[in-house]
């Protein structure tokens, strides 16, 4: 029995994955850095250690501050979230040895799967189909132009390590090759200390499907349907949805099965997913594994009803997953937008600053997993994903018009986030025709744009009567008025007193 | 008093009653009903003819920028004075900001594209930010001639330094 969980992570997942705790009446252990001391992650927990300074190689990454903590703490469990060292096969034999339970794959599965060429040897031991490109890291430029001529262009220059985007380039003329490689490999070598670069197959219309996998310590391995994850900026997923309205029943069945094969191959315990690129004519490919629980997991929650922290908590434990036998159907459908501190409409610029008023939305069918309150500075350190909204209906159309009401219903006052461009996303109509892929998004991005600027006559009405009345607020007052001519209540007046701290 | 406020190309013009403020603001020309109110220190709510607004606006570089229907807008105020002064021609023009290149977060200039004396293109790349463990690549909002630049490659700045300067 686990009794006390230790949360080497910060944002919305701690403070997800303190919720399960509560639940089942497990104490929670936070981490924090010297900037997030009063963040709702360190709020929530039942305990909160201090590990360094801000950068997240200080503290985050920081593996002897966090064994210090395992052990003032006394915590019988540690869970990573995602990001920092939640694939860290290192730290997981680190937390092993130091006599606590890992919440996540073994350290040998994590290293395999982590391995980007290791991880597609295995998946073609198991007949799985996967991307045409180099099986070994290009050496120089020469080989990498060799290779890609071979593959044939558009080509993909990828990093070992990789993820998220980060050390990616997409590359359709020899002549940008060499600058693509450079590049992707100076990003790789300063984001995971590894500056090996691969190269493979563009595909045409590519969607982004993951097949959410679980495995218990008994042989059982499950599949608990995909998620759609091709609404993507800079290879970053936005937007995600379960069922995909792209795949058909067919379809479902095979990459459920491949992936299931493969996290039976690889001896893969807990929760872990399986991507997939599948091209427009319905081809698909092994990409990567992902050996821990993703961002986008709730939108599987929300179809099948179970929470995946606990079948995570019960696998480590060595109990049986609590999912039923028979194959599991989705009830409904589940949509979930990242909310970033970043504006959609200047290049996805991050956003920093104090968030001065907070307001999330509620209502039917919708759940909010943040990881941000108000009062609360946004600091250029981490991630910048403020949290998940995720809406659920009976079918596509219903859970989409709760995920346009409930996106309106957000107010945050003091950063810019990407709220107005996920709304403009769900409200195109190749989204809600359900037909787009991973290059939808930079195909609409331009009238997404000219959309983002676009008031009625009415709203730029009320936007200048608002400026005026605030200009009014915030200039003082004429000498001649008596503060009685001026209307102003109290109320007013500690509200100005606050709009100028 | 008259007031002038002006996002991107569209002007409207407003009478304010002093001695009702802040609640009576009128649209000239217009018959319009307005009720304005304050929530918290950056939001209200508005009634034009019974339709509901609600606004959130913070100060913004001379302007307010006022976000409605979570659409955000950059406003520009004038009073009577200022709209005056911008008749004769003696306000601050704004035009000499517009090639200004500033950061809106700190980073780490990873690459510039550009050196002064170039002719710069609208949208062409002029350098790269590292933030947030992403490189930002920054393009020029205006076309002219880089006059100067105020930071190398490897430089860390704040949020708000100036980069670099384009004549238009």
């Amino acid at each position: 029995m686990i009794h006390k969980i230790l949360i080497t992570n910060r944002g919305e997942i701690a403070v997800r994955i303190i919720r399960t705790c509560r639940e089942l009446g497990i104490k929670s252990v936070a981490v924090f850095s010297d900037v997030d001391r009063t963040a709702p992650h360190v709020l929530k927990a039942d305990e909160a250690y201090n590990i360094g300074p801000a950068p997240s190689t200080d503290s985050y990454l920081n593996v002897q501050r966090i064994l210090e903590v395992m052990q003032i703490s006394e915590a019988d469990a540690v869970h990573p979230g995602y990001g920092f060292l939640s694939e860290n096969a290192d730290f997981a034999e680190t937390v092993i040895r130091a006599g606590l339970k890992w919440i996540g794959p073994p350290p040998e599965v994590i290293r395999l799967m982590g391995d980007k060429m290791a991880a597609r040897n295995l998946a073609v031991s198991v007949q799985a189909p996967v991307v045409p490109g180099t099986t070994e890291p290009i050496s120089h430029i020469g080989e990498a132009l060799e290779r890609a001529n071979e593959i044939g262009f558009p080509v993909l220059v990828k990093a070992a390590g990789g993820g998220g985007g980060k050390g990616m380039r997409i590359v359709t003329h020899a002549d940008e090759l060499e600058a693509a490689v450079n590049r992707a490999r100076s990003e790789a070598a300063k984001a995971f200390s590894d500056d090996r670069i691969y190269i493979e197959k563009y595909l045409e219309e590519p969607h982004h499907i993951e097949i959410q996998v679980f495995a218990d310590t008994h042989g059982r391995v499950v599949s608990l349907g995909e998620r759609e994850c091709s609404i993507q900026r800079r290879y970053q997923k936005i937007i995600e949805e379960t069922p995909s309205p792209f795949i058909d029943s067919q379809l479902r069945k095979k990459l459920s099965e491949t992936a299931v094969e493969i996290t039976r191959a690889c001896r893969y315990t807990g929760a872990g997913t399986v991507e997939f690129l599948v091209d427009k004519y319905k081809n698909y490919y092994f990409l990567e594994m992902n050996t821990r629980l993703q961002v986008e997991h709730p939108v599987t929650e929300m179809v099948i009803g179970f929470d995946l922290v606990k079948e995570q908590l019960r696998v480590v434990e060595g109990k049986r997953l609590s999912f039923p036998d028979k194959p599991l159907h989705p009830r409904g459908h589940a949509i979930e937008c990242r909310l970033y501190a970043e504006n959609g409409f200047k290049n996805f610029a991050p956003s920093v600053g104090k968030i001065l008023e907070l307001d999330f939305p509620q209502g039917p069918g919708v759940r909010l997993d943040e990881g941000v309150r108000a009062g609360q500075e946004i600091t250029p350190y981490y991630d910048p994903l403020l949290g998940k909204l995720i809406t659920w209906g009976r079918n596509r159309t219903e859970a989409l018009e709760r995920m346009l009401r409930s996106l309106q219903e957000f107010h945050i006052v003091g950063i810019e986030t990407s709220i107005p461009y996920c709304l403009l996303i769900i409200g195109h109509e190749s989204f809600r025709a359900g037909k787009y892929c991973t290059k939808t998004l930079e195909e609409i991005s331009g009238s997404l744009e000219k959309q983002g600027e676009q008031l009625s006559e009415n709203a730029a009405i009320a936007a200048g009567v608002g400026a005026i009345r605030r200009d009014i607020i915030s200039t003082p007052a004429p000498a001649a008025k008596t503060p009685d001519q001026n209307q102003c209540s109290p109320w007013s007046l500690q509200g100005r007193r606050n709009g100028l701290r | 008093m008259k007031y002038l406020t002006t996002i991107g190309a569209v002007k409207l013009e407003f009478e304010v009653n002093p001695d009702t403020r802040p609640f009576g603001i009128e649209l000239l020309k217009s018959s319009v009903k307005m009720d304005c109110r304050q929530l918290s220190p950056n939001s209200f709510s508005l009634l034009i003819d019974g339709k509901s607004y609600f606004l959130t606006i913070t100060e913004n570089d001379g302007g307010y920028a006022v976000t409605v229907n979570q659409k955000t807008v950059d406003v520009f105020v004038q009073d009577e004075t200022g709209i005056l002064l911008n008749k004769y021609g003696l306000s601050d023009s704004s035009s000499d900001t517009l090639g200004k290149i500033f950061v809106p977060i700190p980073g780490l200039i990873a690459k510039l594209f550009v050196s002064p004396g170039d002719i710069i293109e609208k949208d062409q790349k002029l350098f790269i930010l590292e933030a947030m463990k992403m490189e930002n690549e920054f393009t020029s909002p205006v076309a002219g001639t880089l006059s100067s630049i105020f930071v190398k490659t490897g430089d860390t700045v704040n949020k708000g330094t100036l980069i670099m300067e384009i004549t238009i």
